[in-house]
């Protein structure tokens, strides 16, 4: 168990961007793909712009194709049962491939449509637009400088330690939970050898509930190190990390704010 | 000199901040572990949406939703495919479930809160999408009464547990009973039920964007029937030996916990 996306150190372009603008990026990215669509050209045009976007930025970022590759591995399934669905149930007129007959009822034509094959790609497109926007925030952006947009979004300070932390903490749980695995495969219990029903039966429990105590216990440490250096102290705050919003991070909102605005007009004008 | 005390904020309900941190790293890091295919094929249900809805179970209620906030944003990072909507799936996937969990475990107290929300979810569950927006937004209606009748299992029976005394009294009793059938037939009873409400919203919200055709939508509600029982099954196997582990490991114990 390994996570693909994480933070990755590099000196480009979108990495000095002010972390505001990257999540106004995601937040434009759910505003584009919560509008309804229908299988037009411009539809599947305005998606493609912003995809088109994302993927600039992400080689801008100089981000690897193998962790985008990776995505569309998991979410191939997903695209697959989309487009054979919306292909034989879309209220289409043109049929594109026939399959068969089947005598039920009145007798119903297996019939892939034109319309519904089509309208099955551009919910598939609109995922993968929405997939490939967060990465480009979380591979881009260092833990202090989340935690310090966090703060400067005025969030309440212990949500945003939280957060940061949680998101440090998650290599500390693969670490743990390898360990684990390592222990019980000693005791020759090895899980990746099971199938997906032994599984979840058999394989997570003696697996989680150490791993839950070992998190708990640290948990101790943690809190009495939290409160050693004053955590939850009342008193102004001051941050590791001030970021300063540049005209190249006005420039790259404005930027993003246009191609949003070109992407609707694409689909409603 | 008159002595200055300042209150230092070290808990999220009666939770520690470091412990719901860390189960919220554990929740997020779940979110990369599949249990369950989608029925119908393509993505997958992460083994952090059993942890969403235990973590009320394990750091009261406050603490669980607030440590499923935290693990479904850092889950929709590490892995965006079990999370394809964003913030939209942060809150399906994570906080719903431990959110109707927590109702069931405070619905002693708070049956005036989890009644109304099991009839909204019922609301929902039987008229989105085919029936509001329906023709206004290109779905046509389901066969009926077979439609109502198939979605009323996801919510009727949860409604009924919430609305009657074996919801008001006897589970929320059972969940802290020393006697552990009972106590782990509560723990089944509270996911069944917190699940079944679940589905609703969870499933529907992707049968409005994908554009499920009204005979998918039978079909979808049909083959999920064994899955909700199933899912339960799976979190209550998972959850009752960590409360046990919990409970002999000396560690303190969390108020509204269930350990």
């Amino acid at each position: 168990m390994r996570t693909v996306f994480h933070y990755i150190e590099r000196d480009t372009f979108v990495h000095r961007l002010h972390p505001m603008v990257k999540l106004l990026h995601i937040l434009l990215t759910l505003g584009l793909i919560v509008v309804p669509y229908w299988p037009t050209l411009r539809d599947l045009a305005a998606l493609l712009v912003w995809l088109g976007l994302n993927a600039v930025l992400g080689t801008v970022a100089r981000l690897s194709l193998r962790q985008f590759g990776f995505l569309a591995k998991i979410l191939l399934g997903t695209f697959l049962f989309i487009l054979l669905t919306q292909g034989f149930m879309y209220r289409g007129e043109t049929p594109l491939i026939i399959l068969g007959h089947l005598a039920i009822g009145g007798g119903v034509d297996l019939v892939i449509t034109r319309e519904g094959l089509f309208f099955g790609i551009i919910l598939c497109m609109r995922m993968l637009t929405a997939v490939s926007a967060l990465p480009l925030f979380v591979s881009t952006t260092p833990v202090s400088s989340i935690m310090a947009v966090l703060t400067s979004l005025r969030l309440p300070p212990t949500f945003s330690f939280m957060f940061v932390s949680a998101l440090s903490f998650t290599s500390m749980i693969f670490e743990m939970w390898s360990t684990i695995l390592d222990a019980q495969r000693l005791r020759a219990f090895d899980i990746e050898s099971m199938n997906v029903f032994r599984r979840l039966s058999r394989a997570y429990v003696p697996v989680l509930t150490p791993l839950v105590l070992m998190l708990f216990r640290k948990g101790n440490d943690l809190q009495i190190a939290l409160e050693a250096k004053g955590f939850g102290a009342p008193g102004p705050r001051t941050q590791l990390e001030v970021l300063r919003f540049t005209w190249r991070d006005g420039l790259a909102a404005a930027g993003l704010v246009g191609v949003f605005v070109l992407c609707l007009w694409i689909k409603y004008a | 000199m008159a002595e200055v005390k300042h209150e230092v904020k070290r808990a999220v309900g009666p939770a520690s901040v470091a412990w719901i941190t860390l189960f919220g790293a554990l929740i997020g890091v779940t979110a990369l572990i599949p249990i369950f295919p989608y029925v119908g094929g393509g993505g997958y249900v992460p083994l952090a949406t059993p942890f969403g809805a235990m973590a009320p179970m394990l750091l009261g209620p406050v603490g669980g939703i607030t440590s499923s906030v935290v693990g479904g944003l850092i889950g929709m990072f590490l892995a965006p495919g079990a999370f394809p909507l964003g913030l939209v799936d942060v809150g399906l996937n994570t906080v719903l479930p431990a959110f109707l969990v927590s109702l069931i475990i405070l619905n002693t107290r708070y049956w005036k809160v989890s009644v109304p929300v099991a009839v909204v979810i019922g609301l929902f569950g039987a008229l989105f999408p085919f029936y509001i927006p329906g023709a206004a937004a290109g779905f046509d209606r389901p066969q009926e009464p077979l439609y109502t009748i198939l979605a009323s299992i996801y919510w009727l029976p949860s409604l009924i547990i919430l609305a009657t005394p074996l919801g008001t009294r006897m589970i929320p009793a059972w969940l802290v009973s020393g006697d552990r059938r009972l106590k782990y037939t509560g723990i089944f009873l509270a996911f069944l039920t917190a699940m079944w409400l679940w589905w609703n919203p969870w499933s529907k919200i992707y049968w409005y964007l994908f554009r499920y055709a009204p005979a998918l939508g039978v079909a979808t509600t049909i083959a999920y029937l064994w899955w909700i029982p199933a899912l339960a099954l799976v979190i209550t196997i998972i959850t009752m030996p960590l409360l046990e582990a919990l409970g002999r490991s000396g560690l303190p114990k969390v108020g509204d916990a269930l350990w």
